[in-house]
This record gives structure tokens, sequence and C-alpha cells, in this order.
């Protein structure tokens, strides 16, 4: 009797977690999101689909990075990042046997990786600056769509590359004009920082072309001007190694 | 109870398995007990969206939204939908916003209950 007690609070539960998650779009105009797209689309701000409360924080965000140069931001993620060194060797070391295609831990090289496009690693690196790479995006038919390079770097602090191919991904960005600039190789690009001087600060470099979404990030305790700039630079080499 | 502590079991294994452990990952999943479609990061939050699209037996049936939320799992999940084998087809749109921009990344579209899109079907 007990354990039938146990089995009907069980389902009842699940159909509350099934009704939580299972929310027909056609129904609930708050659940709206954007139409799928392919390609690089740079439009005006004011066709980007958010709700109104994202739009007034977009708006905040975007006069706190012009006024302070970052968006003021408490995070976990600047120390998760900044410590992923410390944790890598003994990650790799434990999954260095596992064969999975679809594992996702960190690897020591980047040939450990399947990937479903050619990429051999950020060539102007130092090998004892890289700390790892990792499967990101989806697996489909041939390997992941996409990969993110961790490494450190003595002016940055730790960065990732973040390559996503939506070239077989069959994706796409919406960019707002106003967000736009071109000082990666003209293409299109967007930068933006946040983070707080207790939680730290992650400084995003992006830009956009038909193959690529590329982020470029790096983690750093402290706010500084000159680390995005630096960043410029170096995505700029990455652009062309590709 | 053992019974019912094993179901449970099951039933964290299917919600939790495989996230993206050192980054973003999204996956489709068809007649997996569930239809769904699930975007993730072990390791950070981000503001996404997922969609999931469900067709039976070669006709649009309904879709699935997550509308933005502010998450480390965004999950388009119809939870006993399908039975395996049972003829369903998901196509899932996996989106996220960073800063203004929306990017669509990844567009699953699968018939099986492979956590990536197929890969142990070894295609």
């Amino acid at each position: 009797m007990a354990t039938n007690s146990y089995l009907a609070i069980f389902f009842l539960l699940l159909l509350f977690v099934s009704s939580a998650y299972a929310e027909d779009f056609s129904s609930d105009p708050s659940k709206e999101l954007p139409q799928p797209i392919s390609g690089i689309h740079i439009v005006p701000d004011s066709e980007l689909v958010t709700t109104k409360s994202m739009k007034q924080e977009e708006i905040l965000n975007l006069k706190q990075q012009k006024e302070k140069g970052y968006i003021a931001f408490d995070s976990t993620y600047p120390r998760e990042l900044l410590n992923t060194k410390y944790r890598a060797l003994s990650e790799i070391k434990a999954n260095k046997d596992n064969k999975d295609p679809g594992d996702t831990h960190l690897k020591e090289k980047i040939s450990e990786i399947k990937l479903a496009f050619q990429y051999n690693g950020i060539p102007f690196i130092k090998t004892t600056n890289i700390i790892g790479f990792a499967a990101i995006g989806g697996y489909i038919d041939n390997g992941w769509t996409g990969v993110k390079e961790f490494f450190n770097d003595t002016r940055l602090g730790t960065c990732t590359l973040s390559l996503y191919n939506i070239g077989v991904s069959h994706g796409g960005v919406k960019l707002g004009k106003s967000t736009v600039t071109y000082v990666v190789n003209s293409k299109p690009t967007t930068i933006n920082v946040e983070g707080s001087i207790n939680s730290g600060f992650m400084y995003r470099v992006s830009w956009f072309d038909n193959t690529f979404i590329h982020d470029l990030e790096c983690a750093n305790m402290n706010f500084d001007k000159e680390i995005t700039t630096t960043m410029i630079d170096y995505a700029r080499l990455i652009d062309k190694s590709l | 109870m053992k019974f019912v502590i094993s179901i449970f079991s099951v039933f964290l294994l299917i919600s939790i398995a495989n996230a993206g452990f050192n980054g973003f990952t999204m996956h489709s999943r068809a007649n997996c007990g569930n239809n769904e479609s699930i975007s993730w990061d072990a390791r950070n939050y981000y503001t996404l969206g997922t969609v999931s699209h469900h067709y039976y037996k070669g006709q649009f049936n309904h879709g699935i939204s997550t509308g933005w939320e502010y998450t480390w799992r965004s999950a388009a999940v119809h939870w006993f939908e399908a039975n395996p084998g049972s003829g369903w087809r998901v196509i899932g749109y996996h989106w996220i916003k960073v800063g203004t921009e929306q990017r669509l990344l990844l567009v699953t579209d699968v018939s099986d209950c492979s956590i990536y899109d197929g890969w142990w079907d070894k295609r």
C-alpha cells in the first residue's frame, strides 16, 4: 500500500514537471522565440524580438558599457574559468581512455575531438600555455559542430576561443545594428565586458562570417581597457589563421 | 520502495545525462519516452531559448517553446509522448542570446533516441 502511495506521488510530480516544461508556443506569446534564420543578419535594434523587461535591461546594459566600459554583473564564471588550469590536468588524465566521441571532457590535443570541420588550434599560442580543448555545439553525422580551446595568457588571464560552425549546424545570427563594428578584418564584430571587482570580469570579442561564430573570451579579476585592445589584435590573427 | 528509487534514478539519468562539461552543447531526441530538445552547459548560465517541433508520421503535430530564460539548461521536453519506435520526428531550434544578439547555434533533426543527433547509429 505504501509503495502505491509513493508511486502515486512520483507520477504526480512527473506530471507537474511535464506541464512545467511542455508549453505549446501557439498558446503563450511570452514563449515566443525568433523565426529560424541562416547566415548573418544585421538588423535595426527594434527588430530583435525580446520581452519588455529584457529590452529595458539591454538599454541599461548598453548605457553602462558606454559610460563605465563594462556591464556591472556578479557571476561565478570568471573565477570558474580562471581555475580551469587547476582542474585541467586531472580531468584530462581521468578521461584519457574515453573513446566515446560524444564525450565533452577536456582533451589534451585537438586531434582527440571528432569535429565536423577542419580546425588545428590557434597557431601562435605556445603549447605550454594551452590548457586543453573541448567539444561544444552539437554532434551531427560526422562530428561536433563546435570546439572550445582554453589557454593562459600573461596579459589577458585565462581565455577561450569558441568556434561554432553555423555552416554545418544550419545556424544563423541576428545582430543589432547599433552594437556592430567591423574591427576584426572588416567582419561584423561585437565587443562586451561584464563583471565586478568582487567577482572578476569576462571580456568578449565576437566576430561573424557565414562559416563561423567566433567568441574570444578572457577572464581576469581586474578591469583594464587594454585587455580588450589586445584581444582584438588576437582576434585578427586568429581569423586569418582559420 | 526500491522500485520507486530505481524508476526515479532512471528518470534523473534521462534528465541530466550528457550536459556539456566544458561548454555549450545541444541535442534533440525522438521516440525516447520523451520527445525533447535540450541546450546546456554544466559550468555557466546564459539566456537560452529552445523550440522543439514534433512531427508524427510525417505530419506536424505540435511545438514546444521555452521562451527566453536565464539558465544553464534549457529544455523543451514533452514527457512520455513517444514510445520507442512510435514514429515521431523532432526538429530542435537552439537559441542563445549574447548581449543583444540572437544566435541560432544549431538545428537538430532526429527520429531516434540517440543523444547526439544519431552518433551511435554510426551512419
